[in-house]
């Protein structure tokens, strides 16, 4: 038998594409040599070795000239035989390259498969696994400060010490249980005390989740309002005054209605609605609908008015929805004069008290006002929480999931206490919430009590 | 593979179907089950004074210890109805902390428990004992073919179950002197320990001792505090069997200060300080010195001083094992307030043994190198009587199954001790002698002693240890529970004046219509209130169902969500390895990990989980190979 599971070779670009002067395709697997010298005039490659060359497809014809380098298994990323093709940038090139390699043996990565890989090989662990995944995916410089931060383990460091605080309660406990007959190992009357604390440690390292969420999904902004008010020039308006974050998906920044930008270290990730509402073949229900569910998991909503038409049928429906982290935008401050007054009226006949800016995307004024007005309700209504440079933040949503569940197991133990459950329903409860708690940094249960107990009490026959 | 050094000079006439070398804890269960299964079955022993001998705490049970007893009895064991029989003190602890940690525990008369336990086996059809001790194993082409004696005969058989205890390779020590003994005062099986490396079991040595026995004359008991049992006749077989009845108290003693620095300033004649003892001992039973050693902030340590027989003096000092030179002992002990004239009638010593590392096993307790070879007790790196015994039984149905050609009875963890216990022996790196405890089940809520026949009497019944009768009796027993259970679904209480006047003696009370099983789960209502409270409500009912259908009642959503646990569980037991699989091709395995999955290959991922130091990562690892084979 063999084991098929590093038998495939695998390449991406690892690159954004169409950004920047040079773009890198990454091969990882056993043909990876096999492939570079078929693409290329190079037959040998030394291992960590960076070689100039011309790269040919089949027919031999010259797509491009570049850099390879070669890392021999297991001294790689991947542990495999690895090997960077650095071409130049843009998109047509670089996918040739791509089908060339393709076509000389290679398979396309999946998502996350190099890092897969590293893992399977040993390379990393699985929390620095997770933490690669979200230095790749982050948009922001301080979305990958907080995953090279969690890489280097501030996350399982605050999790073991929850832990091990855990541990001692339930070795406790435990050896109350087993050796029934010592004297000296009366229970503490201090069990409920003990585990709100921890129960309020595991809230903190959660109310941390909104911070890691934020930094890693952006704060999403939706732009709402009717056909034409503007949304898309709004859009590219940010856009511009801002630099622009490309999305890791192929092809996004050009035909998503996704956006993201950074305002002063904060990710904003933007959602025009006119995509959704105006592709959706003139189903106006199922657009309204959409963009309803969009403001309503949005964390900051811009609503935008037409100064020049004033409030139509359509707004008034669209401004029934706003929130309190609602943004009113007024366009066409050009050509509106006087009507901006009526609008004005308006709002205040339906006592909506919301922040408003007035703006032309036309003339392109008022913008600054927008970007201090957005940085200032995000920094109202989303709670970040105080994070310092040792900060632990949670930000995936398996550790969110299993936090959770340890905090709930900690509660109902605590329910058992109060409810004069015998002490063996508590340990149901606290050994659940070890394990939670120890699947977050990959820590297995199995003897860890007793070895706990065996060091700690002095117990015995 | 053919070992045998020398040919016999006589080869007894009769083939056994079955030879069992040992008459020990394990060595009686196996004998008697195979025996009982109708094998023509030979029990070997060095010592037939010796047979079920309490070389230890002269008790059975405890936490952990009387849940394996219960199910040894479920499933046809004698240890259960043995115990009972010649118990000088029971007693249930743990009685307020939850029904999973309920424990029963006798203190024994050692030497009844030995008499009857021989008289038992002495008159088991199929049954024969002899006094010999195992030189070798004949073995041919992998398979057992019988045992050679050190009196050079040769016995034939194709099932062999070694029971051997603390003999193999056993060297005793007090203090710097030491000696090959079994036990004190008792031969060492050291060719049949050299016979076994040189068949390729992977053997360790570990380490166990033994507490001082004091001539009761001596012992001013004024100063001791008595520790009585329970007045009534409880019992841990699920049969009728005959209860001694008797109640014999223990005394709890202290050690103090003065003690402390007596074996403080002895260390240098300690064999365990001193490096002389190789062998690993239990952290969980440590001797006197390592206590004052390790925990030397502790002013003192507690000493239960127990019977060991109604009709002797000696008492046994628990807590006090020492392997300190004889001098040390008697001047410790007298440091102790109410031994200050004690007379020690045997010395504490510790003792060394030869162990098979228990990854070599099966479930079914079959070496893995030797078909037809079955190992069980402290030969298995355990230690404890009821560890030995369950061991035993499971060894000696496996190997009338095998005979049979029937399946191997496998027990998992998920519904028994005796199945938590194999599971760990094969999968854990056994380092120390190895001894149960409650928490060492992830199901504890589940496995009780008050439910060990619902979980196994079937069992018992199926393999042919449990006779027509009992299987009858146990069915109705499940009946009466479930019509029990549906019975109380069925009762309501409404929620009048008059009701809740009666609850308020409870200090509880109901604002709706309350069904009596919805009664049952509040905290302050058991369920012989059930009668006063619902007077309508009348069923005649033995205790232990009562007992069963409360916990039911109370903790409904524990066990609920424990089953569920259970299920996952099983998830990962059905994703099967399978036998080709090549550890060697999978990279990134740490090593550590590798080498034990070579080693113990895994039948399942479930089972690789639990292998010490198999990580979680690991298993994603092995997940995703198991993905793409």
């Amino acid at each position: 038998m063999t084991l098929q599971s590093f038998s495939d070779t695998i390449a991406a670009i690892s690159t954004p594409i169409g950004i920047g002067g040079v773009s890198v395709i990454r091969i990882s697997g056993n043909k990876t040599q096999e492939i570079v010298s078929q693409l290329c005039s190079e037959k040998k490659f030394q291992a960590n070795h960076i070689v100039f060359t011309r790269f040919y497809n089949s027919l031999g014809d010259i797509l491009d000239e570049g850099l390879i380098s070669f890392f021999k298994s297991p001294h790689s990323y991947t542990g495999e035989d690895v090997a960077e093709v650095n071409c130049h940038g843009g998109y047509i090139t670089v996918k040739q390259i791509l089908d060339c390699i393709i076509s000389y043996g290679a398979r396309l990565a999946d998502k996350g498969e190099f890092t897969q890989r590293a893992f399977i090989n040993g390379k990393i662990d699985l929390l620095q696994a997770e933490s690669i995944i979200d230095i790749i995916e982050s948009k922001t410089d301080k979305a990958s400060t907080f995953a090279v931060q969690q890489l280097e383990g501030t996350l399982s460091k605050k999790i073991t010490q929850i832990r091990s605080q855990l541990l001692e309660i339930i070795s406790h406990l435990e050896v109350h249980l087993d050796y029934p007959e010592e004297e000296d190992l009366q229970l503490h009357t201090s069990y409920i005390t003990q585990l709100s604390i921890l129960s309020s440690e595991i809230e903190n390292l959660l109310s941390t989740y909104q911070t890691g969420r934020i930094f890693r999904e952006g704060i999403l902004t939706v732009i709402v309002g009717k056909p034409n008010v503007g949304k898309s020039s709004l859009l590219n308006m940010l856009l511009e005054e801002n630099r622009a974050i490309v999305s890791d998906e192929p092809g996004t920044t050009r035909d998503t209605i996704e956006e993201w930008i950074q305002i002063e270290g904060l990710p904003f990730r933007l959602v025009d609605t006119a995509g959704l509402r105006e592709a959706q073949n003139n189903i106006e229900k199922i657009g309204i609908e959409k963009t309803r569910e969009f403001i309503g998991k949005a964390d900051i909503q811009i609503v935008m008015l037409d100064a020049d038409t004033g409030i139509e049928l359509e707004d008034q429906s669209i401004l029934k929805d706003i929130r309190e982290s609602t943004l009113i935008v007024i366009n066409k401050s050009d050509v509106a004069g006087n009507k901006m007054n009526k609008i004005n009226e308006y709002l205040k006949t339906l006592s909506i008290n919301q922040p408003s800016v007035v703006i032309s995307v036309k003339e392109n004024t008022g913008t600054q006002e927008l970007i201090k007005k957005m940085l200032h309700l995000a920094e109202t209504y989303i709670s970040f929480g105080t994070i310092g440079e040792d900060t632990a933040l949670i930000n995936n949503d398996r550790q969110k999931e299993k936090l959770l569940h340890a905090k709930e197991d900690i509660k109902k133990a605590i329910k058992a206490i109060e409810g004069n459950l015998p002490e063996d329903f508590w340990l149901i409860d606290l050994k659940q919430a070890l394990t939670e708690l120890g699947e977050i940094t990959g820590e297995s249960v199995s003897d860890e009590i007793l070895n706990n107990i065996f060091s700690r009490f002095c117990v015995g026959k | 593979m053919n070992t045998s050094q020398s040919s016999p000079s006589i080869t007894y006439p009769t083939h056994f179907d079955v030879i069992v070398v040992g008459a020990g804890h394990a060595g009686c269960e196996a004998a008697l089950a195979t025996a009982r299964l109708g094998k023509t079955t030979l029990l070997l022993t060095i010592n037939l004074d010796r047979i079920a001998w309490m070389p230890c705490n002269p008790a059975i049970g405890g936490p952990a210890k009387s849940h394996l007893v219960h199910e040894i009895d479920a499933l046809g064991g004698q240890m259960a109805i043995n115990t009972d029989k010649t118990y000088l003190q029971i007693k249930m602890l743990n009685t307020s902390k939850g029904p999973a940690v309920h424990s029963l525990r006798a203190q024994s008369d050692k030497f009844f428990y030995h008499q009857e336990m021989k008289h038992v086996l002495e008159n088991q059809e199929n049954l024969f004992i002899k006094e010999a001790m195992v030189r070798e194993l004949v073995v041919d082409d992998n398979s057992i073919k019988g045992i050679i004696t050190e009196m050079d005969v040769h016995y034939a058989s194709s099932k062999v179950i070694l029971c051997t205890g603390t003999f193999l390779d056993g060297k005793i020590h007090i203090g710097m002197k030491s000696m090959s003994a079994g036990r004190a005062g008792e031969f060492p099986s050291i060719n049949l320990a050299h016979n076994l490396e040189e068949l390729g079991f992977d053997m360790i040595r570990l380490k166990t001792g033994t507490p001082p026995r004091l001539d009761k004359r001596s012992i001013d008991f004024s100063e001791a505090s008595p520790q009585y049992g329970n007045d009534q006749k409880i019992r841990f077989s699920f049969t009728n069997s005959e209860v001694s009845g008797k109640n014999l108290p223990c005394y709890l003693i202290h050690t103090n200060q003065e003690t402390h620095d007596i074996i403080k300033r002895n260390l240098d004649r300690s064999p365990l300080y001193q490096g002389k003892i190789k062998g690993v001992g239990p952290r969980y039973c440590p001797s006197i010195e390592d206590k004052v050693v390790r925990f030397a902030d502790k002013e003192r340590h507690q000493s239960f001083l127990e019977p060991e027989g109604a009709l002797t003096n000696e008492i046994y000092a628990q807590g006090l094992s020492t392997s300190l030179p004889e001098d040390v002992q008697l001047n410790l002990l007298r440091s102790i307030v109410g031994l200050e004239k004690v007379e020690v009638m045997r010395p504490a010593y510790a003792v060394e043994y030869a162990v098979i590392r228990p990854y070599q096993l099966k479930y079914s307790l079959e070496t893995k190198l030797i078909k037809g070879l079955y190992s069980a007790g402290q030969l298995n790196g355990t230690s404890g009587y009821e560890e030995a015994a369950a061991q035993g039984l499971l060894a000696g149905i496996n190997a009338s199954l095998a005979i049979d050609a029937k399946d191997e009875l496998i027990l998992p963890r998920e519904s028994s001790y005796i199945g938590t216990l194999i599971d760990d022996l094969i999968n854990k790196d056994i380092t120390e002698p190895y001894r149960m405890f409650t928490s060492r089940s992830e199901y504890r809520l589940l496995l009780r002693q008050d439910n060990a026949d619902l979980r196994l009497t079937s069992i018992g019944f199926e393999v042919g240890l449990i006779s027509e009768d009992r299987y009858s009796a146990f069915i109705k027993k499940e009946l009466s529970i479930e019509n029990c259970l549906n019975e109380l679904q069925d009762f309501f209480v409404t929620p009048s004046k008059v009701n809740n006047d009666i609850l308020a003696t409870y200090n509880e009370k109901i604002s709706k219509k309350e069904s009596l099983f919805n009664l049952l789960k509040r905290s302050n209502i058991h369920f012989d209130d059930l009668f006063i409270i619902c007077p309508s409500f009348k069923t005649e009912l033995h205790s232990e169902i009562k007992e069963i259908v409360e916990i039911h009642a109370k903790y409904e959503e524990y066990i609920k969500r424990m089953q569920s646990n259970i299920a996952k569980q099983l998830d990962l037991s059905h994703k099967v390895i399978p036998d080709f699989f090549n550890y060697d091709l999978l990279r990134g395995l740490k090593k550590e990990s590798k080498e034990k999955l070579i080693k113990i290959k895994p039948n399942n991922i479930g089972q690789a989980s639990r292998i010490d130091g198999v990580s979680p990562a690991d298993i994603a690892i092995l997940l995703i190979a198991l993905r793409k084979l």
